[in-house]
């Protein structure tokens, strides 16, 4: 059989990249460079607290704020379930992963700092930004737990208020026997809690 | 309120009333549409914004386009001699020292403001160097490499 011509498919071979050039140089056109006719621009209010209640939200002075076009919150998202989880795991024991809502902007409690609670829309970014400065959420402080071994202790504040605890599954893979033989049989062994 | 901001960028004398908050890298993005200058981070974290003003490295989202008033301000669209990529510009090609490319304009802009205060420099003082450049695709091993290689050009050429 004849040697076979090289197919030129970028397997097993450089390939050179046409983008480089434009990004080399400053050319390459992302998202943010581009402005449309008539383009507006958001600004996103987010939450200073780890977790809070909201009592409520004034957004008169934003909404009256010069250039704004919109200012939204959890309620005009009603009509939308919360984000959905793309992976599901189930825990060990086959339990369906605890799944709390997951809002598009917090509603009625913010859970982390930088939690989404409302979002400005304005024929500019400055003034999107200003009004944004301008929406009055009310918080009353909540304890709350900032890591992952306080987050799973027994008794621990619910992150979401409304599941058994905070762990969302108890999950495993693999061969726990062999592994636990090739542990018992290691030269050295290192135990590490994350 | 407002204020005249002149400038020479890239060689041109500009002229814009802006508003008094504006940030010299909006006025660069917004303004002359320049937007090769990047914002990652908004906080001078990240140097995506990085340019040249009297010739020293400056992120251009920590400063006032007031403040540049007067000054001789270089962004990443100076850089080439039209689609003839800058030797630095080259060795980050050849080396593939980007990816997605958003960091590359500040990387770029920085890798020259190394390569001035010091023609030759080291693996270790190029990496020094970089502490205000962030990179979220490649790690560094391929943009310090490129730095290296093109140092040698500049100093060859």
């Amino acid at each position: 059989m004849a040697a076979a011509e090289p197919l030129n498919t970028g397997i097993g071979e450089s390939v050179a990249r046409v983008e480089d050039s434009r990004f080399l140089r400053g050319l390459g056109n992302y998202v943010d460079d581009i402005i449309l006719p008539a383009q507006s621009y958001a600004a996103m209010v987010r939450s200073p607290h780890a977790r809070a209640t909201i009592n409520g939200i004034d957004t008169a002075s934003a909404l009256a704020s010069e250039g704004v076009l919109a200012v939204l919150t959890a309620d005009d998202f009603s009509a939308f379930g919360g984000l959905p989880c793309g992976w599901q795991v189930h825990s060990k024991n086959g339990d369906p992963m605890t799944e709390p809502k997951h809002p598009i902007l917090a509603e009625g409690a913010v859970r982390h700092v930088g939690d989404p609670v409302a979002v400005v829309v304005a024929e500019t970014k400055a003034q999107a930004r200003r009004a944004a400065g301008l929406v009055d959420v009310n918080y009353s402080e909540l304890p709350a737990v900032v890591d992952l071994q306080a987050a799973a202790a027994d008794g621990a504040e619910l992150v979401h208020g409304d599941t058994p605890s905070n762990v969302c599954f108890d999950w495993e893979l693999g061969d726990a026997a062999a592994t636990d033989a090739a542990i018992a049989g290691a030269a050295h062994v290192t135990q590490l809690e994350l | 309120m407002s204020v005249n901001v002149s400038m020479t960028v890239n060689g041109k004398p500009v002229s814009a009333e802006v508003d008094d908050e504006t940030l010299l890298v909006s006025f660069l993005r917004d303004h002359l549409r320049l937007t090769g200058t990047h914002v990652g981070c908004d906080t001078s974290q990240c140097g995506a914004c990085t340019i040249h003003i009297d010739g020293n490295a400056v992120k251009s989202c920590t400063m006032l386009a007031a403040q540049a008033d007067g000054c001789d301000v270089a962004t990443i669209e100076g850089v080439s001699d039209g689609e003839i990529l800058h030797p630095m510009q080259q060795a980050f090609k050849d080396n593939h020292g980007l990816q997605c490319g958003f960091c590359t304009p500040g990387m770029i802009m920085s890798a020259l403001d190394i390569v001035k205060n010091n023609p030759t420099p080291s693996e270790q003082q190029v990496r020094d160097a970089l502490e205000g450049n962030l990179c979220r695709c490649t790690g560094y091993t391929n943009i310090v490499r490129s730095i290296l290689v093109g140092a040698k050009e500049m100093e060859a050429s």
